[in-house]
């Protein structure tokens, strides 16, 4: 079927069965429009054009599209042209309401690339015009656009200076060739592509809108032209379209749906993977122009706002390893906004408000998410705020108040896991070996959780000094294959404490090293890797993994001020170390026995002081320690305080619990030797190596 | 669709052929020939059909004692007269883009027509009254009423366009009223030849009203009461509505408006306002540099 449509007018011509005339309607509501009152309104426009469709809903939605999107494109050019600026606002407000549901900033800037500006900078003063009145997506748009007229200039040079003759054995007119590059083929990604190869398969699907296969064997021909002449010297694979089509005859429509679908699944990943590394970077302005496109690509067809979400959720997660909370919360709450009844959107944000210690919403969150369906989930999350807080008894009671809890082996694991933290060892093994039995058995779903169990089990065996029996387990879990990277980053992490606690720095060292290397995102790995340059005698470098923080810290990113505070320490910059050890303290979001290292951390920069008084207050809040190695070092700096007190009746005490220790840690027995002599500097040399190595 | 009839003295003053009376060009030689509209206006039968009419009118009009009043309309339309176009809001803005101001080389990328046309196979708009008027060049005319202000038909469109009489008056004719109307109240169908008397070209838009609008005058009126008759309104039935209905063969852009008003009483919705706004901004931008 065959209708006339006239975007200036918003209308659609639709042919009447049988006659030669036509109902006219209103592309914007689709309503007929009164064909007396039609005849003058619409004879004046002069932009009529045939479209094709197999039904009438589908000329109109077609026509529908192409208004919008002229209407955009009429829009934009005239404000680049220059208006007043309550006019031009009204225009980017009229844009910015048109981007996204009905039309793709991605064609906007395609039909906008027609030609090149007169003047190739017109763009960027509309751009911050748009900026300043908060239409970013627009500014995104004339950005862009600006960005691309030194390409488009090239192109069309070229373009024109292209002999005539290539044109002569086919009927469309080069005008003609142009107008369908500009309209139906991404100009904007032919000017981004980087080879011949690329330029050439771009150009070629452009063959494909010409009816004949002369007319494509000449278009194609035209493309190998500019490709030579954009990228000379570099040797040609010619892929013309004429040798496409005798291999595979294969029209463009038809094309794979799953290969279309691969295709824009890894766009979209490369997309994710740029706003992450721009975020990294510090390039916030970057990273967020980045993401309007890609939200905009894909909120731009019926259903695709659920794609939006998950892009990003994917980029909130980099963002939560990278402690970039600020803009974790922008994805976050874009994703909310796109689509509110994602409930694991939901529980995601959840997350990010317990990770800033922001508990109250996050239980709100969690419990928004379980009336949405995620209803196991958001109760684990529940309980996990409960353990974040330092609450494991509590957050056990939630856990086992989940429905068939038992029967969940996620939720078996973390009720082992907080047992072990809350310093019940027995009970935490017995639950662990209690989920190695299940997965033994052949129990669905308990398999993952043996890998989870043994890792729990490993890090009983660390927090009882058996150093050699706990990485072991670690080499073991890190040898399988059925484990996936993002886990096996975790064990990894794991097995880097326990060598540090080994004092075996440089096979710890190249472990870590290895993970920032292949996780560039996880910004925990990078802060271990810059405790074990301190240990190493790298402090400087180590500090490079260990900027200074700006804002509120979130879950775990007390480790980074803990760490730099230590390698300031170190480096006698004592100043400095007290901000990260002792005025960051309050903000920690941290409980039990993390709390409890940070206090002591503390405590060791007033006994460097010599305040006995404020060190002794700060270890005697210290909770109970379940690790030996934070015990031996707590027993340490108490008698440090003594011995600087020369309170002998505690010094013997402290002394004596010492003595019975049996975990081996030749550092700490160095610094008791110090303590002996009084060698206070020597002693504080060794109790911050020893937190250094302490596992965070 | 029907043709109208040629008259046999429609050939070409170069070369003698045969002008088609569809056709702005001779087929034969390609000299232009005028529009063929206008051409049909200024056949033999048409121009004496419609002097007669116009010599009838002055005749009642004097009968009655409106002689003064029928010679003051006379000069008013030859002096004041133009057409009026209503368009939408997104018309006129559209009107008024220039991309050649905007880009480098855009005519050479993209040509004159920047677009696409509809297929010669397929008239745009045609409708069975366009049709029977004027044949397969249907597609190529666009509609207005002649007006003596800078209105035009009320309750159409978001503005009213008056253009230059310099940029149309060689290619637009004039039917007596509106073409609906017309078609109905002479019973015309397919294959009927067109009544003569009831069309005139832009010189002789005069005699047109005049035989039209003689019974309607009455001693003392004025330009505005001429106004309110000439182009009358209820706003129900469109059929209904009387005006003097002009034909302009082919487009014609923004060089060729006088002047740009809004409808009155219009209620526009805000990016209908936006457009009115921007298209009334670019008119007063190029006001000095209409050509």
């Amino acid at each position: 079927m065959i209708g006339i449509s006239s975007s200036s007018a918003g209308v659609l011509l639709l042919p009447k069965p049988g006659t030669s005339e036509y109902t006219v309607l209103d592309v914007v509501g689709g309503r007929k429009q009164d064909p007396v009152e039609a005849q003058y309104l619409y004879s004046a426009a002069q932009d009529w054009e045939e479209i094709e469709g197999t039904d009438a809903k589908v000329l109109l939605k077609t026509a529908t599209r192409e208004y919008w999107l002229k209407r955009t494109v009429s829009l934009l050019r005239l404000a680049i042209g220059g208006l007043e600026s309550s006019l031009e606002k009204r225009v980017f407000e009229e844009v910015e309401e048109i981007l996204g549901p009905r039309v793709s900033s991605e064609k906007i800037i395609d039909r906008l690339l027609v030609a090149p500006l007169a003047d190739p900078r017109s763009p960027l003063t509309s751009a911050k015009s748009a900026l300043s009145y908060g239409f970013s997506a627009v500014a995104s748009i004339l950005d862009e656009l600006a960005e691309l007229q030194p390409l488009l200039h090239r192109l069309t040079d070229l373009w024109l200076s292209i002999d005539e003759t290539l044109f002569s054995n086919f009927p469309e007119s080069r005008e003609t060739i142009w107008l369908t590059l500009v309209e139906k083929c991404g100009i904007k990604q032919l000017l981004k592509t980087d080879s011949g190869y690329k330029f050439t398969n771009k150009w070629n699907l452009l063959a494909f809108n010409f009816p004949s296969p002369k007319s494509r064997s000449g278009v194609s021909k035209i493309g190998k032209e500019l490709s030579l002449q954009l990228f000379p010297g570099e040797k040609q694979e010619i892929i013309t379209v004429s040798s496409m089509e005798e291999a595979e005859p294969t029209p463009r429509d038809e094309k794979d749906p799953v290969m279309r679908s691969r295709e824009v699944y890894e766009r979209v990943k490369k997309e994710i993977a740029a706003i992450s590394k721009a975020v990294s970077e510090g390039h916030n302005t970057k990273a967020e122009r980045f993401l309007r496109q890609l939200i905009q690509r894909q909120t731009s067809f019926s259903g695709g706002e659920r794609y939006a979400v998950k892009s990003l959720c994917s980029i909130a997660q980099y963002c939560a390893d990278m402690f970039r909370m600020d803009f974790e919360a922008i994805c976050l709450d874009k994703a909310r906004q796109l689509y509110t009844l994602d409930a694991w959107a939901l529980i995601q944000y959840g997350d990010h408000l317990k990770r800033i210690g922001n508990y109250d919403d996050a239980l709100e969150a969690f419990e928004k998410a379980g009336q949405l369906g995620a209803g196991v989930v958001a109760k684990s999350s529940v309980a996990d705020v409960y353990s974040q807080q330092g609450d494991y008894a509590k957050a056990i009671l939630t856990y086992k108040a989940i429905p068939s809890f038992h029967e969940y082996p996620r939720v078996l694991t973390a009720i082992a896991d907080n047992l072990r933290k809350m310093g019940c060892m027995e009970d935490a093994q017995e639950a662990y070996r209690e989920l190695l039995d299940f997965a033994n058995q052949g129990l669905p779903g308990f398999v993952e959780s043996k890998i989870r169990a043994q890792a729990g089990l490993a890090e009983i065996a660390k927090r009882e000094g058996k150093l050699e029996e706990a990485s072991q387990s670690y080499y073991e879990i890190i040898a399988r294959e059925d484990i996936g990277d993002q886990d096996k980053l975790i064990y990894k992490l794991g097995l880097i404490n326990i060598l540090k606690l080994m004092e075996k720095f440089n096979d710890a060292y190249i472990i870590v090293d290895e993970v920032v290397q292949q996780y560039p995102f996880a910004m925990e790995a990078r802060f271990i890797r810059g405790s074990i340059l301190g240990l190493i005698g790298r402090e400087i470098d180590g500090l490079k993994d260990l900027p200074e923080s700006r804002g509120p810290l979130s879950w775990r990113e007390w480790t980074k001020c803990y760490y730099r505070g230590l390698l300031l320490f170190k480096l006698k910059r004592y100043p400095d170390a007290k901000k990260n050890l002792v005025e960051e303290l309050p903000k920690a979001i941290a409980s039990g026995e993390e709390k409890g290292i940070l206090r002591m951390a503390a405590a060791l920069w007033f006994l460097r002081e010599g305040e006995t008084t404020e060190a002794d207050g700060i270890l005697s809040e210290i909770p109970d320690l379940h690790d030996c190695h934070t015990q031996y070092l707590s027993l340490v700096l108490k008698l440090h305080s003594a011995t600087y007190r020369e309170d002998i009746a505690v010094m013997h005490s402290l002394k004596k619990q010492i003595a019975e220790f049996k975990v081996v840690d030749a550092g700490l027995e160095k610094a008791v030797e110090a303590l002996e002599k009084k060698d206070f500097s020597l002693a504080l040399t060794y109790e911050t190596d020893a937190f250094l190595k302490l596992a965070a | 669709m029907t043709s109208p009839v040629l008259g046999s003295q429609d050939t070409c003053s170069k070369c003698g052929a045969s002008l088609s009376a569809t056709l702005r060009h001779c087929p034969t030689c390609q000299t232009d020939a005028g529009a063929p509209n206008v051409r049909h206006c200024r056949t033999e039968g048409n121009l004496k059909a419609l002097k007669a009419r116009f010599d009838d009118a002055q005749s009642r009009a004097s009968a009655k004692g409106c002689l003064k009043e029928f010679g003051d309309l006379e000069a008013t339309i030859k002096n004041k007269s133009s057409v009026v176009v209503s368009m939408t809001a997104g018309m006129a803005k559209n009107l008024f883009e220039n991309p050649n101001v905007l880009y480098t080389n855009y005519e050479q990328l993209v040509g004159a027509n920047a677009r696409k046309p509809a297929g010669p196979d397929n008239d745009r708009h045609r409708c069975a009254v366009g049709g029977l008027l004027f044949g397969s060049y249907a597609n190529l005319i666009r509609y207005g009423a002649l007006s003596l202000t800078k209105e035009g038909l009320p309750t159409y469109g978001d503005v009213h366009c008056r253009l230059r009489s310099v940029t149309i008056d060689k290619r637009t004719s004039f039917l007596e009223t509106n073409s609906y109307r017309f078609v109905s109240d002479h019973k015309i169908v397919a294959g009927v030849k067109l009544p003569a008397g009831y069309m005139a070209c832009w010189e002789y838009r005069y005699h047109l009203v005049l035989a039209k609008l003689a019974d309607s005058l009455l001693v003392e009126q004025t330009e505005s009461d001429w106004q309110e008759i000439l182009i009358q309104s209820d706003g129900k039935d469109r059929k209904n509505d009387s005006f003097v209905e002009a034909h302009i063969y082919e487009g014609f852009d923004r060089n060729a408006i006088e002047s740009l008003v809004t409808a009155t009483g219009k209620k526009l919705s805000k990016s209908e306002k936006l457009d009115l706004d921007l298209a009334m901004n670019e008119f007063k931008r190029l006001g000095g540099k209409t050509k």
